[in-house]
């Protein structure tokens, strides 16, 4: 509207700075326009202005689009999660248990379930801060779920590639992800997939399906590892094939290594037994190549160079093969590692040793011996759920220098009903005795409501009678421990309508 | 009335996202010392930093917050939290006779509400007092018109190009003496005006439309007594007259089937309103209700999203029927769970122009849209209808994006002649708001 667009151009200079425009427009408006004052301009200027304004508004008719439709979502086919149980997912985010989160994500999963759309913003965002929970979430959104996630760049995480060809054009933690299920279900195939764009992958992409390559290790991965440290140009990249295929007790690494060290360390036989040491003078190539650094500052623990190279043979090697050798237990060994003048680096090997083998026995030896504390907790969680209980229970029994809780809090995943009420009891016995409470056991006990069988709940509850003179203390912590774990009974129970147990 | 309560719904009580954190904290029943309930309320009592418990209590027939704690938001974390347990574990809370502190509130609100009616009636009792400050509102009003017409004549004079350099001053100035001279809504209208300077592409086209809106208030307040009744009740509407509940309910109501399309909250100094927005399933046409509530309380409303009230309500004076009051004190609710038929884009653009020819300071209409499918892309946001009619939405509506999918839905929405502000919407049987 040409009077329209004159009206605005002098309204923007200033009706005082500029001569009025014509007040006139061909159309319905000329009756009323005619009655405008041009002596006022700023009255008239405002007048047609609204005149303009109504006309303009009145008559809008949206238009017609004849671009195509983005493409719609593909419909689900898992059930939706019902409303009652989907309530939980927002209180656990305001209350920020990022745990029980992951707990509840998992829960969701494993019961063929969904998140209702209506959700699925919030979870989404979730992720975008906590990277954690990116897998479990990728796992409940369902196809909808990954539509939206293809829209905003911020959630692109979650636009997992369904099919080969995409991974080899995408990028990001949905691809990691996706690799990793693959490798899960079929090893095999995964490698082959991987191999096949190797050569053009950045560095972080090659040490991100390396790792991958954890799950389902076997030889089979092995003349690819072994390929990695001939030609591949990143020493990361080496360094961690290397220790990949150390991880794998009949590699051809593994027996270069024993081939090694052979020399260097014996068993002294005799009424005294003792280990005696020869520390290597040099790292040679072919060492070098299969992953032995020649850099001393590397280790954790202070050590000379010669020592720390030794150090790394000695953790190359699975730890049975010295019981096989010796004939000896772990216990008798690492005592005699105590004895002897190389006992750092005797302790430190064999423990990043049972951290690539994982061993019960080998674990409760090592999780009793100071110098090695740095590692306990890897130690324990190298473990499988089942072995930690047991090797938690057995430390608690016999080692009296630690609180009690130290060693039951350490225990990861989620624990067996039997190791719960193991817990209760001892629990119990603390808090009706009058002894005062040590903060680090309080840290503890709150932190163990996250692992803590949610099917005891009503056993957890029922227990609590501390002690008159430490009962103020405790309240709080055994209120907070208690809320826990109830909150957790019924996210769980919300998810499963149908079933009783958990 | 509130018979049950969703956890959703007990969380649109809070009056900020710190409140629902403190609420759920305490929302578990070991931190009660009591929890019960009776007919149409819940109490309880709550240890707290204080010597004595405090003592909570909440109705639902009206909803209503009481607490014994120093806190000074309303619901406070207290009540909130009581509300949050009734809704996911009604059954830890015991039924018992009502306590005599509970009661005596009771009582003592009921005994407010009638005291501030009989001063109402008191009031009315006097016109000639009545009429006195009726006059000296006139007067003030007057004064703020012309003030404002000098205010509109100097920046039009000026520019729009050298007023968008002017100081926030300028405006703030201008709006707070409007408020002085009793013109509430023409200072709300100048204030609106000086954040359109900011509002990116297009400002001066939509300055100009503004001001020109204002001036046209002016011109009309200077001849009201030469406009027809329905034109007067307009301007006096938007200029910020206050009209009495009362005289609003002794009008003709209209009875109908009322479903909530959704809330929106406004914040301007302090003063919090809130829009509910209703649409007649039979006579097919919008309501809306006004709520206010200052400082940190929210404006709390019975009326619930995705349900419909068969109720009468009153339409407030003035050429278009959108605001309105309820004259049924507390309507039987019904949750919908198939969708409502909606307009296709066109026919509520349409019915917007309509309203907007009649009452040129209409500002926004809702409406229920059936079939309707949100996009996103590189240029924005907008809403196609299954005849490809495209128009822009306002913000960024993600839930909006994931309830449909892709797929066409139908959605609530508020049309102010050049977006729309999407409130709620239809998926899975049930209306989720989206606001």
């Amino acid at each position: 509207m040409n009077l329209w667009r004159n009206l605005l151009n002098n309204s923007l200079v200033g009706s005082r700075n500029q001569p009025l425009p014509p007040l006139t427009e061909p159309g319905p408006l000329t009756p009323l326009l005619a009655q405008l004052d041009p002596a006022q301009p700023e009255a008239s200027l405002l007048s047609a202005a609204a005149l303009c304004t109504q006309y303009q508004q009145t008559s809008f008719v949206p238009v017609q689009d004849a671009t195509p439709l983005p493409e719609a979502a593909v419909a689900e086919t898992v059930p939706a999660l019902s409303l009652a149980a989907a309530d939980y997912l927002p209180r656990l985010i305001e209350l920020d248990q990022r745990l029980l989160v992951l707990e509840w994500l998992t829960a969701v999963s494993a019961s063929q379930q969904r998140l209702p759309f209506h959700l699925l913003v919030t979870v989404l965002t979730y992720g975008t801060l906590h990277v954690e929970a990116r897998p479990a979430i990728l796992a409940v959104i369902g196809h909808r779920g990954r539509w939206l996630a293809r829209k905003k760049g911020s959630w692109r995480y979650a636009a997992e590639p369904a099919t080969a060809v995409e991974w080899q054009q995408s990028s990001g933690t949905a691809r990691h992800l996706f690799f990793q299920q693959l490798r899960q279900t079929n090893p095999e195939e995964a490698r082959q997939l991987l191999q096949t764009t190797w050569d053009t992958e950045p560095v972080n992409e090659r040490l991100a399906a390396l790792e991958s390559l954890r799950f389902n290790l076997s030889l089979a991965d092995e003349p690819f590892l072994e390929s990695c440290l001939d030609q591949d140009r990143s020493n990361k990249v080496r360094s961690l094939a290397a220790r990949l295929l150390a991880c794998l007790p009949d590699s051809q690494l593994v027996a270069r290594m024993i081939a090694r060290i052979r020399p260097l360390l014996n068993l002294v036989e005799g009424a005294q037994p003792s280990l005696q040491i020869t520390l290597p003078t040099a790292v040679e190539e072919a060492w070098q190549r299969d992953g032995i650094e020649d850099n001393y500052n590397r280790s954790f623990v202070a050590m000379g160079r010669n020592a720390w190279t030794f150090c790394q043979l000695l953790a190359c090697i699975p730890p049975n093969f010295w019981l096989q050798t010796w004939g000896k237990n772990p216990a008798q060994l690492i005592e005699l590692a105590i004895q002897n003048e190389h006992k750092v680096l005797l302790l430190e090997g064999w423990a990043e040793a049972t951290l690539r083998h994982p061993d019960p026995d080998w674990a409760a030896v090592l999780l009793q011996q100071e110098s090695v504390s740095h590692r306990h907790r890897a130690l324990m969680q190298a473990l499988p759920v089942s072995q930690q209980e047991q090797v938690a229970l057995q430390l608690v029994d016999t080692v009296s220098n630690k609180p009690k809780f130290f060693w039951l809090a350490m225990v990861s995943g989620q624990w067996s009903e039997a190791y719960g009420r193991e817990v209760l009891d001892r629990f119990r016995s603390v808090i009706t005795s009058a002894s005062p409470i040590d903060p680090l056991e309080w840290r503890w006990v709150a932190g163990m409501a996250v692992h803590f069988p949610p099917s005891l709940a009503d056993e957890a509850a029922a227990l609590w009678q501390p002690h008159p003179d430490t009962a103020v203390a405790w309240q709080p912590i055994l209120d907070q421990f208690n809320q826990i774990i109830r909150l957790r009974y019924d996210m769980i129970t919300a998810i499963h309508p149908q079933k009783e147990q958990l | 009335m509130l018979t049950t309560v969703t956890p959703e719904q007990a969380r649109a009580f809070a009056p900020d996202a710190a409140s629902v954190k403190a609420a759920e904290k305490l929302a578990i029943p070991t931190k009660w010392v009591s929890l019960h309930q009776s007919e149409q309320l819940l109490w309880g009592t709550c240890k707290g930093s204080g010597k004595e418990p405090y003592q909570t209590a909440v109705t639902l027939n009206e909803v209503a917050f009481y607490c014994s704690c120093p806190s000074r938001k309303i619901p406070c974390k207290h009540a909130l939290s009581l509300l949050f347990l009734y809704s996911s574990q009604a059954s830890c809370l015991t039924t018992a006779d009502v306590p005599g502190w509970a009661s005596e509130w009771q009582a003592a609100r009921t005994a407010r509400q009638a005291k501030a009616a009989s001063k109402r009636a008191e009031s009315v009792a006097d016109p000639a007092a009545q009429a006195k400050r009726a006059a000296k509102r006139q007067q003030n009003v007057d004064k703020g018109v012309a003030l404002l017409e000098r205010w509109l004549y100097d920046l039009i004079g000026q520019g729009l190009i050298a007023a968008q350099k002017q100081p926030p001053r300028y405006w703030h100035e201008m709006a707070a003496r409007l408020v002085d001279a009793q013109a509430p809504g023409l200072a709300r209208l100048v204030q609106q005006t000086a954040v359109l300077r900011f509002s990116g592409d297009g400002w001066h086209e939509q300055l100009l439309q503004q001001l020109a809106r204002l001036h046209l208030l002016v011109q009309g307040s200077y001849r009201l007594d030469q406009l027809p009744p329905e034109r007067q009740a307009d301007v006096r509407t938007a200029v910020g007259w206050p009209i009495k509940q009362e005289d609003v309910l002794a009008l003709p109501s209209v009875a109908d089937e009322w479903l909530v399309m959704g809330h929106r909250t406004e914040e301007q100094d302090r003063l919090n309103t809130q829009f509910t927005w209703l649409w007649g399933q039979h006579t097919q046409q919008p309501a809306l209700f006004l709520e206010f509530a200052y400082g940190k309380t929210a404006p709390v409303s019975n009326w619930l999203a995705g349900g419909a009230y068969a109720a009468e309500l009153a339409f407030y004076p003035g050429s278009v029927r959108l605001r309105a009051l309820s004259k049924t004190d507390a309507p039987p609710r019904q949750t919908l769970t198939v969708a409502t038929d909606g307009l296709t884009l066109s026919t509520a653009v349409a019915q917007f122009n309509q309203m907007l020819a009649q009452n040129p300071w209409l500002e926004s209409v809702a409406f229920p849209l059936a079939d309707v499918i949100p996009i996103v892309d590189e240029t924005g946001w907008y809403l196609q209808d299954a005849a490809h009619y495209r128009l822009p939405l306002h913000g960024e509506p993600w839930t909006l994006l994931a309830l449909s999918g892709g797929h066409p839905l139908t959605i609530t929405a508020e049309w102010n002649g050049a977006r729309w502000l999407s409130l709620a919407a239809w998926s899975e049987g049930q209306l989720r708001t989206l606001v």
